[in-house]
């Protein structure tokens, strides 16, 4: 099973689930660290719970936030690739927004 | 990020939603989970909630306590392990150093040390975010980095080094045991020197590999090897010890790719080059009974290969090596040379013609087949090495030249394999022994005498129609045209041409019918004097007289010549032909008795049967009468009349029946000569081509002689016109240059010769400076 083919879901602090493919959740290093089986080609005992379930709880994130934060590692997935082009759209949202993405951002080093 | 809504809109305060807890309470769950994921139990913890123990104290300003932390957890937990699982097995590999305490210390190091790689694999990405903030602000190195230290300081440095001088004594007590042939775990080793690698020492900031490593290890080789070395000198030849030294070598190399450091392989093969082949470079070359030089007489290529591999990066054992090869090639020079001197003039041995030649036909086959063999080791053993060709060149140029005579017998070894060898031979070996030819002549400095004799051998192959294969002779002279231009072949290719015409005239000369009525065939050579050398046109104004007046007995040979003029000088005009009847040959029929034979004879040879054709079966004629009728000149004479009489075939009867012919001597027909063979061929005397005798090769020297004074006033004038001035030596210096491609012209031969050209006025001394000459227009 390929990461395009695996679900994971996030959970937010209060309560929502968000279903995205591993692939997607992987666009921020915390959440792939999380995810990872392997770690310095050693394979053996290397995975915690959130990679054995594919689960993982945000409690330090609200549900609204985290939504953005989905819209956003899709956003990142979608247009890494292109580089400074002038093809990338704008990514909106909510200036009150802000801060709580600020942080987590900062959390998720993405 | 863009905002695109409102500006000036309110900005949410950000709302905790954890509680707050107390940072040591928070640490304490971390140093727990650590504890857990050493024990191989990640899959029970969540990382988020790790990572945000991380994260929170960060946040809160106690990123030191998270740190610091995690390293006093760390060395906690190893300083632990160091006193469960390694501390035994060192104290007992201390006490008995045994390959079994060796291996049981360096696997429970490695394994430590495995496991807690693995763990910080896992730590560093848990705290990733203390990496990432606090870390990097604080100037700290990673945590990884961290873990790194306090393994090598809890582990291996503890206890005042104690543990890693252990380990490093163990390691090297695992390789001299596997120098010994006790096998050994390699992949513990590479375990425990990856180890060393990656960890750096604490001052030095170089891997404890280097700084704890490397030195003793190079230490120990260099004392086992030197033992190993002083040990074998007393029993192994020179082959025995380079082939054990090698595989040292390869064995140490084996060992680097193994286990140890890539960057160790130089400095190691260093201490094992110096120990094993420089310092006894001299006295394993020249054991004696079994050193270089039996190997080049045993022609032990392999073992030269390995050998020279050894010993030639090092400038005094090369020179060794450079000059046993050259004194070997010498040595078997002056073998060959000896084998030679019954053919000298101060021999006392009297040989036939036909010995002598087989000898100076050994000759040349032996310094080529030397040859052979030291191109061999130059290719496989030597790997080609410029130097090494130089020193083999060199010594064959000295070799060959040592022999005055080696132009001659080189032209006689070209001239018996176009005549006999091809017979056998394949293509590809007639290329490869003119190629080796060329080479030899490459090494002749007397070029020109090569040039004169093999002129001379050319001829006789061409006008006795000997030479077995045009295309070998073409490529033979082509061969020579590359190596010395066109201008050294230039008469060589003439002849050849001469050959091919006289083809053309011939073949319309029979088409023309002037033949039919004769009743035989002719076949005319018509040469180009110049091309031809001295030998083959007699030029003494004797000879010239004699030829023309050479009376043919029969008619028909008269009509037949001078039909032949007559159609020469139609198409010819302004040109004259001079018949040289010495140098003809004939096939005549004659009948013994019932029986007819073929004869293939010498011109002359058939003018004299000729006499007794028309005679009566008893006619006899004595010497002179035959002289008188022929006008062959009598030296001449005598020898055609011996090959007819006194040879194998008794052609002729002679009274008295002695060896030599007397001018009062009779010959008469041998009507009851009998031979199986219908076709016999009478040797010419002097038609084939054998070892000269001392006159005749004081007769070639003279030639020579002359035609290399001409060659040095062709050369001086040459120079004088365009320089106009020239100090001696400066012309000396460049006649030689410009000559050496045909031969080495002495200084005293120049000398005389500038002497001569101011007596004829084409130089003169400078007025002002004796040793200037000036150029006369």
């Amino acid at each position: 099973m390929t990461d395009s083919d695996t679900l994971v879901k996030l959970t937010s602090g209060d309560g929502f689930d968000f279903i995205i493919s591993k692939n997607i959740a992987e666009q921020s290093p915390t959440l792939k660290n999380m995810l990872e089986i392997s770690r310095g080609g050693i394979s053996n005992d290397m995975a915690f719970t959130e990679a054995l379930t594919n689960q993982i709880r945000l409690p330090e994130i609200r549900g609204k936030t985290l939504e953005k934060v989905c819209q956003y590692l899709f956003y990142k997935y979608r247009f890494a690739d292109e580089g400074a082009s002038d093809r990338v759209p704008d990514f909106g949202f909510d200036i009150e927004m802000s801060l709580e993405l600020l942080m987590a951002a900062d959390y998720l080093d993405c | 990020m863009s905002s695109n809504k409102r500006p000036g809109g309110r900005i949410l305060p950000v709302r905790r939603l954890t509680p707050q807890v107390d940072p040591q309470q928070q640490f304490e769950k971390l140093a727990t989970a650590i504890g857990e994921i050493y024990k191989h139990n990640a899959s029970q913890l969540s990382f988020e909630e790790l990572y945000r123990i991380g994260y929170g104290l960060v946040l809160s300003k106690n990123g030191a306590l998270a740190y610091d932390g995690v390293r006093g957890v760390l060395e906690t937990h190893l300083g632990e392990l160091v006193h469960s699982s390694i501390i035994g097995h060192a104290e007992a590999a201390r006490a008995g150093p045994s390959p079994t305490n060796n291996e049981a210390l360096l696997s429970s190091v490695r394994m430590l040390w495995s496991e807690h790689v693995t763990a910080m694999l896992i730590i560093k990405d848990v705290l990733m975010y203390v990496d990432r903030v606090y870390v990097k602000n604080a100037h700290l190195p990673s945590v990884y980095e961290m873990g790194m230290s306090a393994f090598r300081d809890q582990v291996l440095l503890v206890a005042d080094r104690r543990l890693i001088t252990g380990v490093v004594k163990a390691v090297l007590g695992q390789i001299s045991n596997e120098r010994r042939g006790i096998e050994i775990n390699r992949s513990v080793l590479r375990g425990v020197v990856d180890m060393l690698i990656e960890l750096q020492d604490t001052e030095q900031l170089r891997p404890l590999y280097e700084t704890m490593f490397e030195p003793q290890m190079l230490l120990e080789t260099r004392a086992y090897y030197h033992e190993m070395a002083s040990a074998r000198l007393n029993d192994h030849g020179a082959a025995a010890y380079t082939r054990a030294a090698q595989d040292d070598i390869d064995a140490e190399m084996g060992r680097v790719r193994a286990f140890l450091a890539p960057s160790t392989g130089t400095a190691l093969r260093n201490v094992l080059l110096d120990e094993l082949i420089a310092k006894h470079a001299s006295q394993v070359l020249s054991i004696p009974g079994a050193g270089l030089q039996q190997l080049l007489d045993q022609r032990s290529g392999d073992a030269l290969g390995v050998l020279f591999g050894l010993y030639a990066p090092l400038p005094a054992a090369l020179e060794i090596l450079q000059s046993s090869v050259f004194g070997h090639i010498q040595e078997q020079g002056e073998k060959f040379a000896a084998a030679l001197a019954p053919i000298s003039p101060e021999s006392p041995q009297t040989l036939g013609a036909a010995a002598k030649t087989a000898m100076a036909l050994r000759w040349v086959q032996e310094v080529l087949g030397l040859y052979d063999v030291y191109d061999e080791f130059l290719h496989k053993s030597f790997g080609g090495s410029h130097d090494m060709r130089k020193v083999v060149n060199d010594a064959f140029i000295q070799l060959i030249n040592a022999n005055n005579r080696a132009a001659e017998l080189l032209s006689l070894f070209i001239d018996d394999n176009l005549k006999n060898g091809l017979k056998r031979k394949s293509e590809q070996e007639i290329d490869h022994l003119l190629e080796r030819s060329v080479l030899m002549f490459r090494f002749l400095q007397n070029k020109d005498a090569f040039e004169h004799y093999y002129k001379v051998h050319l001829a006789k192959r061409l006008l006795h129609g000997r030479s077995l294969s045009d295309d070998a002779e073409q490529s033979m002279v082509s061969k020579l045209k590359l190596e010395c231009g066109s201008q050294f072949t230039l008469k060589l290719e003439g002849m050849f041409k001469d050959m091919q015409v006289s083809a053309d005239l011939a073949r319309g000369f029979k088409d023309m019918g002037a033949l039919d009525e004769l009743g035989f065939d002719m076949n005319v050579s018509v040469l180009t004097p110049t091309f031809w050398p001295a030998l083959a046109l007699p030029t003494t104004e004797d000879a010239k007289k004699c030829a023309d007046s050479i009376r043919l007995p029969s008619l028909q040979l008269r009509n037949a010549v001078d039909e032949f003029n007559k159609y020469y000088l139609t198409h010819h005009s302004a040109r004259r032909l001079s018949w040289q009847h010495s140098m003809g040959n004939a096939d005549i029929k004659i009948q013994f008795g019932t029986r007819t034979h073929e004869l293939n004879v010498s011109t002359y040879q058939m003018l004299i049967l000729m006499l007794f054709a028309d005679g009566e079966d008893d006619a006899s004629l004595t010497t002179s009468e035959i002289q008188q009728r022929t006008c062959i000149p009598e030296a001449m004479l005598m020898r055609q009349l011996q090959s007819l009489a006194c040879a194998k075939y008794k052609i002729l009867t002679k009274t008295p029946m002695s060896r030599d012919v007397g001018l009062n001597d009779r010959f008469s027909f041998n009507d009851s000569f009998r031979s199986p063979q219908y076709r016999i061929r009478i040797p010419v005397v002097a038609a084939k081509n054998v070892v000269e005798s001392e006159k005749e090769k004081a007769e070639s020297m003279a030639s020579i002689g002359r035609e290399r004074q001409y060659l040095v006033e062709a050369a001086v004038v040459r120079i004088m016109k365009t320089r106009k001035q020239m100090v001696h030596e400066q012309l000396v210096n460049e006649v030689i240059h410009q000559l050496s491609a045909q031969f080495l012209p002495t200084s005293t031969m120049i000398k005389d010769v500038i002497g001569r050209l101011i007596d004829r006025e084409y130089l003169q001394r400078s007025p002002d400076d004796p040793r200037l000459y000036n150029y006369l227009a």
